[in-house]
């Protein structure tokens, strides 16, 4: 059915690739999302990928390949809005307007805003194969392929990358637990 | 059994996180952008060529090669021959473009291919709705390249493409005063050139291009009754930017008038009087020439046929990108309005007449942020902006009523620009 709705909008038919669009959508947003950690540059990478993959369905060689070819244009739109977005990143977090945090939750928040702060601090080449093997499941093999990578490139950047995720997540456990940091 | 760490297990969760949905308005914006975005259709040599491997390309190569030096169609280029060019470039006459054996054309009016010829773009439906047009970071990457405009109650955006192959970005964009085309500045760090598009997209045109001594375009307007448009450029000397000035340029010819020259000091954003006899303009004093302002500069107002140049906004104080209110009587201006300054600042009326002494009014005290780029709506009585929080670092685009009061937010997605303006421009309302 995918095939098929492929090589009509490669054809330029506009009714198939609405349906392709409309059905693909939400899945490149919530990887631009994760990537990005902001619903604004998440929504802009979404657009910017779904335009492109209008305007260069034509060239695709493989229409069983259009997953990952249209996740490889979300992942660079997302490194571009990145760029873009540089200069105003990372001078301040974002601080939370949510619910009061109670203290049997508060470890586990602490945690998840240190890996918050850690993942914000990847570049987005890291976070993107992070988020391509942990969130949409792709094997390495399959992430070098979506990426254009070598395969051990995309195995390094991925190990760096839990490397300092996982040191974020439990160094804030060890401060939990040493009693000395509640009573600083 | 497998035995997930703890750990990834938190990490695998915290990524499950987060919106499975996208927002209604992107899905809006890509079905109704994209029948206006030409494809991109290889040609059949070409994809041939690609099935092709890559010893069978090389020996394919060699053979068309030895083939037309055989033929004689190809010679060795003349930097490789040892007896100089005996054409030297003085024998050349000036309308025959180097290495062209036809005259240049005289026009400056082109049509630009808008990619694949069996393609027609389709107008994206904007309808009569007063929009705000807002430059966009596009061109980002592989990206199209478009521009943003937003519904003035924020509830809707839409994207206008930019049907341009040229490697580049918008720069800067303006309205026609019956709102039906957009002109812009567009290009790189080292090229740009002006041209003219339908509103809701399609073929673009080129106005004009900027060719040394002009490096770049800073500003761009369309002048009320729709003939010219006033373009803010810089000068360079060897690559070395030296100065801006305002050409005013026939939208029809490309023909230039310069009414103001400047060494030392750039030109950002001038605006038209709502009655087309003068110009607002931010004039900016520098390094290199003005473009990497560090002391910031005065709005100036001068007349359409550059006489008259004078500063109104008091010395001391970084305050541009101005815009006129619809019956000519004020001016907006921000203070600091961007980024490079040291600090931001807010929103202040002025008086076009008033000349250096007059104080401007204090319409709204930025505080943690800055507004940048103020633009009057068509009833005189809300000005749109850019706003850039340093608190949280958002960008937005608000509004807020000509009193100061009523200040709210329009959009926030689209607003990575420092570029507002109503269309059509206040003259024209009806």
């Amino acid at each position: 059915m995918q095939r098929e709705l492929v090589l009509r909008a490669a054809r330029g038919e506009e009714a198939a690739f609405a349906a392709l669009a409309d059905a693909s959508i939400d899945r490149c947003h919530a990887l631009a999302y994760r990537i990005l950690r902001d619903h604004h540059a998440a929504q802009d990478a979404t657009q910017q990928a779904l335009l492109s993959a209008w305007r260069d369905l034509p060239t695709l060689r493989d229409p069983d390949r259009f997953d990952p070819w249209l996740h490889r244009l979300v992942v660079h739109a997302c490194y571009g809005v990145a760029r873009s977005e540089r200069r105003w990143q990372g001078k301040v977090r974002m601080i939370s307007d949510g619910p009061m945090v109670t203290p049997d939750a508060a470890p586990a928040l602490a945690a998840r805003d240190e890996l918050e702060r850690a993942f914000s601090q990847l570049t987005p080449e890291h976070r993107a194969v992070v988020v391509l093997h942990h969130y949409l499941g792709y094997q390495l093999a399959e992430i070098a392929e979506v990426l254009g990578m070598p395969a051990a490139t995309v195995r390094s950047r991925l190990l760096r990358a839990m490397r300092r995720l996982r040191e974020a997540v439990e160094g804030a456990s060890n401060v939990r637990d040493d009693p000395g940091e509640r009573t600083a | 059994m497998t035995t997930i760490d703890p750990t990834d297990r938190f990490i695998a969760d915290w990524l499950e996180d987060g919106p499975v949905t996208a927002p209604p308005q992107a899905r809006a914006t890509v079905l109704g952008a994209f029948p206006s975005i030409a494809q991109r259709r290889p040609s059949p040599l070409r994809r041939a060529w690609a099935g092709l491997s890559p010893q069978l390309r090389v020996v394919l190569v060699a053979a068309t090669i030895l083939a037309l030096l055989a033929a004689g169609l190809v010679g060795v280029p003349a930097a490789m021959r040892r007896v100089p060019d005996e054409a030297a470039p003085s024998q050349v006459p000036a309308s025959v473009a180097p290495g062209l054996d036809t005259p240049a054309p005289a026009s400056t009016i082109t049509v630009v291919p808008t990619g694949s010829p069996a393609a027609t773009p389709t107008p994206v439906p904007l309808g009569r709705t007063p929009w705000i047009l807002v430059r966009n970071h596009a061109g980002v990457g592989p990206a199209p390249a478009w521009l943003t405009v937003l519904a003035p109650d924020g509830s809707e955006t839409r994207t206008v493409p930019i049907a341009l192959e040229t490697p580049g970005e918008p720069k800067v964009a303006t309205w026609s005063p019956d709102g039906t085309e957009i002109a812009f500045a567009w290009g790189d760090a080292t090229s740009a050139a002006v041209y003219r598009m339908p509103a809701d997209g399609g073929a673009v045109q080129l106005v004009r291009d900027c060719v040394a001594p002009c490096a770049d375009v800073l500003g761009l307007d369309w002048s009320p009754d729709g003939r010219t448009l006033a373009v803010a450029v810089t000068r360079s000397t060897g690559g070395r930017v030296t100065g801006g000035a305002i050409d005013v340029t026939d939208v029809a010819t490309g023909a230039i008038t310069t009414i103001l020259e400047l060494a030392g000091e750039a030109v950002i954003d001038p605006e038209w009087s709502p009655d087309g006899t003068r110009l607002a303009y931010w004039r900016v004093t520098g390094r290199d020439g003005g473009t990497q302002a560090v002391g910031g500069g005065r709005t100036h107002v001068i007349n359409a046929d550059g006489s008259d140049d004078r500063p109104v906004t008091p010395p001391g104080r970084t305050m541009g990108t101005p815009d006129w209110s619809p019956d000519g009587s004020r001016l907006v201006v921000a203070e600091n309005p961007f980024d490079w300054l040291p600090t931001y600042g807010g929103l202040y009326l002025v008086d076009p007449d008033g000349g250096p002494d007059a104080q401007p009014i204090l319409l709204l005290d930025a505080g943690k942020g800055g507004a940048t780029d103020p633009a009057f709506t068509q009833d005189g009585q809300t000005i749109v902006f850019a706003w850039n929080n340093d608190v949280d670092t958002t960008n937005e685009i608000r509004s807020i009523g000509v009193d100061g009061s009523g200040m709210r937010t329009l959009n926030r997605a689209a607003a990575r620009s420092y570029q507002t303006e109503p269309q059509p421009r206040p003259s024209a309302a009806p």
